[in-house]
């Protein structure tokens, strides 16, 4: 032992505590106000607070501030102990207060409407490069304590979070790639099957080494530490690591499943899901075994409550998720609110529990003194528990009804309910279900919230700072080393291989990347330059000028969050989405070559919108934008008043056409040098249709025009002559 | 000849058959290697790790 000292920095794990605690109840609160506009429409208030712009505040609020700051305040904590290091504090500071400017960007920006329209993506470029410029900041801080470190091992659950630094990296920037086209908006680089591929990729990823790998980390340090006992095997935690690792980044096609992407892409994606359940089965058995002649703390401590039953969720959500992913069971599931119970079930168990555990065994230590009450805690933990059940259990009936009733033929080959309301109509006392499970959730956090609240008031006045003997620095102590070298060799035996590989993080480092990015090169590769992947067809022409600025408001709505557009090759779907009593053609890969975003949808609170251009009339859609309920009553869908009022920005719409044909988009040469002027004629032809249907005059420059005009172009190209083929 | 020529000269199956390959023998690798009992006491001695650290 040398005779240095360290003091940790735990004024950096304070601030990301609370940040924690406040961007969670931000973020939940949020989303049980989406829960209920669901139940009651009326809760759609203005322009700004619809669900279409409120579900991506809430995903992107829990996720990336409620998740983020948790996985924050875990990392800080746990590897100066385990690394001996202290981070660099201006860099940790910068780490901090930048990635809480990135949430309030994402708190005014998503309610505004600028959104990229891809899920969990949606921030706009200048805030994607911010994230890009901290999440640097968090990894050199990171990458500098174990460089400094004075423990040679890296504990696994060190490699978990090198994993999860390294690959949110790639992701969030392959997924990110845009052409701007003004301050606050863009096109992806990346159009129909190619976009959404990437999209998935990235969005599964975000599902692992977001909401997984870190909290994996978080549980192989943490639990150990609250049980007083070491993790049950560390031979099955790295068996966990790397299967986890290596078997993780394929899954993503899953989500796509029976869409236009390659179906070869979409069994890989399944089959590597499946694969999927062991690893995570292992870590979860790992992290209960741990337990082992401890249970009895359990009964008695909120902490070991929350990690036990948080550990259970990881376990039951690594189940389902390879169930979903098996096509015939996704046939039914996906686009209904299964998947809402699936993901609630891993963001509100796995990720909330292992959270709150965490803060409640940090909170007395950070603080320096006892927790207010451990009374309030053990019923923070109860309220939750019934919370969670209550929201799982109705989103699954609501799934599995609405699944069944979408397929559901009658005795004489008609669909049971042809008209989508019935299916929406009939899932409103388990939307009443899943309200009250999230309010006693989040009532659970609130106490939580005023218990920490309590505890940091009796907090001393001043902080002791301790000072922590150390050995020297593993760097130091390697050149001393490569002196003595002949001499250590005789006198220490052989060291383990993969024990050398955790002793040098720069080549773990080198050899997790190359996993991520080698399973991803087998995917990515042939997707984007197989030819065959996506047929081309003669009749797909890009959107209007004016159909894209009507796109971009479709995005900017959030329209994709409820509706899909995406038929699949079911019957009861081409019979659904048909018209004129002829059955739909299903999506084809073809149809969506100038879709830069793709809007292919993951949930149908809303009917599919792939065919539903001529479907009905200018004067319908109208009607239904202004109020839904005027037209189909029972609907869910937030009025839309302003889209009648607001002006239609002509002078953006050039710089959206040259960003698209920036983009390989063939517009003609009328459109590239006056996009706004044949966006102009093209609005006044859907104006006079409204008004010789009896509706208002003086629409022309409104909004709601170019919205319309996007309606009536969906689906309309396949149908012309030779486009099917 | 360019690198989407190749590509599409090959089979998906084939790029899943060869990145499933890859992946057994990895995964197998570790499991061979952590598998055995005499790494026992470096694993226990790995584990102990988070209950060595200060509080």
């Amino acid at each position: 032992m040398s005779n240095e000292s360290l003091r940790y920095d735990d004024a950096i794990v304070r601030k990301f505590v609370t940040a924690t605690i406040v961007w969670g109840a931000v973020g939940m609160l949020v989303g049980l106000w989406c829960a209920l506009q669901l139940a009651l429409p009326a809760l759609n208030i203005g322009e700004y607070f619809t669900f279409g712009r409120l579900r991506p505040l809430h995903t992107n609020a829990v996720i990336f501030a409620f998740a983020g700051n948790a996985i924050f305040a875990a990392v800080y904590y746990s590897s100066q102990r385990l690394l001996k290091a202290r981070p660099i504090d201006w860099l940790s500071k910068f780490h901090f207060w930048g990635w809480q400017l990135i949430i309030l960007a994402a708190a005014i920006t998503l309610p505004l409407g600028f959104t990229q329209g891809k899920e969990y993506a949606e921030l706009e470029w200048p805030i994607d490069l911010a994230i890009a410029v901290v999440w640097v900041g968090f990894a050199v801080n990171f990458f500098a304590m174990v460089r400094n470190r004075r423990e040679k091992h890296l504990y696994v659950a060190l490699w978990f979070y090198i994993a999860s630094i390294v690959t949110i990296a790639i992701l969030h920037i392959f997924n990110n790639l845009v052409v701007p086209a003004g301050l606050f908006k863009s096109y992806s680089l990346y159009a129909g099957v190619q976009d959404a591929f990437m999209q998935w990729w990235y969005g599964h990823n975000a599902v692992a080494f977001v909401l997984t790998t870190p909290f994996l980390g978080l549980m192989y340090y943490f639990l150990p530490k609250a049980a007083e006992k070491p993790v049950f095997s560390y031979r099955l935690s790295i068996l966990h690591f790397w299967s986890l690792v290596f078997i993780y980044i394929w899954a993503g096609p899953h989500h796509l499943h029976y869409t236009a992407l390659p179906q070869w892409a979409s069994t890989l994606g399944m089959i590597f899901s499946v694969m999927l359940w062991m690893p995570s089965w292992g870590g979860m058995i790992n992290g209960l075994l741990t337990l082992r002649g401890a249970w009895n703390k359990v009964a008695e401590e909120p902490v070991l409550k929350f990690f036990v039953v948080g550990i259970t969720f990881y376990g039951m959500s690594t189940f389902e998720g390879p169930m979903l992913s098996v096509k015939s069971v996704n046939a039914l599931s996906h686009y209904t609110d299964w998947n809402i119970a699936h993901v609630h079930g891993g963001a509100l168990g796995w990720v909330g529990f292992m959270t709150f555990g965490m803060i409640y065994w940090l909170v007395p230590r950070l603080f320096q003194t006892k927790l207010y009450s451990k009374k309030l805690a053990t019923t923070h933990f109860w309220i939750a528990t019934i919370g969670i059940v209550l929201y799982i259990v109705s989103m699954w009936a609501s799934g599995i009804t609405q699944g069944l009733m979408w397929r559901a033929f009658d005795e004489t080959g008609r669909l049971q309910y042809p008209d989508f309301l019935e299916t929406v109509t009939r899932l409103m006392p388990m939307y009443w279900v899943r309200a009250l499970g999230g309010s006693l959730y989040i009532t659970g956090v609130l106490l939580g919230a005023y218990n920490i609240y309590k505890t940091w008031k009796s907090r001393p006045a001043t902080y002791t700072e301790v000072d922590h003997p150390v050995p020297p620095m593993i760097r130091a102590a390697k050149i001393e080393a490569k002196e003595k070298r002949a001499l250590e060799r005789q006198a220490e035996p052989p060291v383990h291989w993969h024990r050398a590989w955790e002793g040098a993080p720069a080549l773990f480092t080198v050899l997790t990347v190359t996993a991520v990015l080698v399973a991803s090169a087998f995917e990515v590769i042939p997707t984007f330059l197989i030819g065959d992947n996506v047929p081309r067809i003669k009749t797909v022409k890009p959107y209007t000028p004016l159909e894209l600025y009507g796109r971009d408001i479709y995005l900017s709505e959030g329209c994709y969050n409820c509706h899909s557009q995406m038929v699949r090759p079911f019957l009861d779907e081409t019979v659904r989405y048909g018209q004129g009593g002829e059955p739909a053609e299903y999506s084809k890969p073809g149809e969506f070559v100038y879709d830069h975003p793709f809007q292919w949808g993951s949930k149908r609170t809303g009917p599919d919108l792939a065919r539903e251009g001529g479907r009905r009339d200018e004067l319908w859609h109208l009607r239904h934008f202004e109020n839904p309920r005027s037209t189909s009553p029972g609907s869910v869908m937030p009025s839309y008043p302003h889209l009648l009022e607001n002006d239609i920005a002509w002078s953006d719409i050039q710089s959206r056409v040259d960003a698209m044909a920036m983009l390989n988009v063939p517009y003609d040469a009328v459109s590239l040098a006056s996009a706004d002027r044949v966006a102009r004629t093209q609005a006044e032809a859907v104006a006079a249709k409204l008004v010789k249907a009896g509706g208002p005059k003086g629409m022309e420059d409104k909004d709601v025009i170019a919205l319309i005009a996007y309606m009536q172009r969906l689906g309309m190209d396949i149908r012309l002559q030779g486009g099917t083929k | 000849m360019k690198l989407s020529d190749l590509v599409s000269a090959m089979s998906p199956t084939q790029f899943t058959e060869i990145a499933l390959v890859l992946f057994l023998a990895v995964f197998v690798a570790v499991a061979i290697r952590h598998g055995g009992k005499k790494r026992a006491a470096e694993h226990a001695a790995c584990a102990a790790l988070p209950l060595e650290d200060d509080q």
